[in-house]
């Protein structure tokens, strides 16, 4: 929230509620550089849409009982970009080969539950299973 | 490219988003999330909202960044996030609206 702007709305007799970040909530903050394909999935619409019912429904007696309301959002963000989005359909990530800086280490929840039963498709009905490396 | 992000987050009840407590935490660097007042929407959509905000909440800590929520006993949405917090395990710092 940028405060000379909340001092502004609240002099001019506005109420404030802040919207969701849809990002963070999705992706979390060490997100990087992500563009509007990237965000352009169906778990991410669903996502979207959830949270534009919420806010809607908060709204929706201030606007009945005739408030006047105004929507704030960012000039240019990928998924809330009032003005522009960042696009690109061939965006894959950061602009350099990250290979160096990638370490592996091993998951923990892998080893954390044996493999039982003569079958792969037993075992998952019983939810008792291990990965195997591809 | 510079990271504008701030790394500090405050948590507030709707109603004290222009006090001058708040202002304070803003004046230190801290990014503000609001728990609106939710009296509109049904049991099942509040404890969505609610959530959202502890997603993002839980987001900023895995991230290392400090979380501050302003604990106000009277609004009954605050108490219902803090204790969604506790449910999760999150390590906010917790202070009271009067301190």
């Amino acid at each position: 929230m940028i405060a000379p702007l909340i001092e502004m709305l609240h002099g001019a007799g506005y109420e404030l509620l802040q919207l969701p970040c849809p990002e963070t909530a999705f992706t979390g903050v060490s997100r990087w550089w992500f563009v509007y394909e990237q965000y352009d999935s169906v778990n991410y619409r669903r996502h979207c849409a959830r949270i534009a019912r919420a806010v809607s429904k908060l709204v929706k007696p201030y606007s009945e009982n005739g408030y006047d309301i105004v929507l704030l959002g960012l000039g240019i963000s990928p998924s809330c970009g009032v003005r522009m989005r960042q696009t690109n359909k061939q965006w894959r990530g950061r602009p350099f080969d990250v290979s160096d800086g990638l370490r592996s280490k091993p998951v923990a929840a892998c080893g954390s539950r044996s493999w039982r039963g003569p079958s792969r498709e037993k075992a998952l009905d019983t939810g008792s299973w291990t990965c195997l490396p591809c | 490219m510079k990271d504008l992000r701030q790394r500090k987050m405050v948590v507030v009840s709707g109603d004290r988003l222009g006090s001058d407590l708040v202002k304070g935490y803003v004046d230190e660097g801290f990014g503000v999330a609001q728990i609106p007042d939710l009296k509109e929407l049904s049991g099942n959509s509040a404890d969505y909202y609610l959530s959202l905000i502890a997603d993002q909440v839980q987001e900023f800590i895995k991230d290392g960044q400090q979380v501050v929520v302003l604990k106000d006993k009277e609004d009954r949405w605050c108490r219902r996030f803090l204790s969604k917090l506790r449910r999760r395990g999150l390590a906010a710092e917790v202070k009271s609206v009067s301190e």
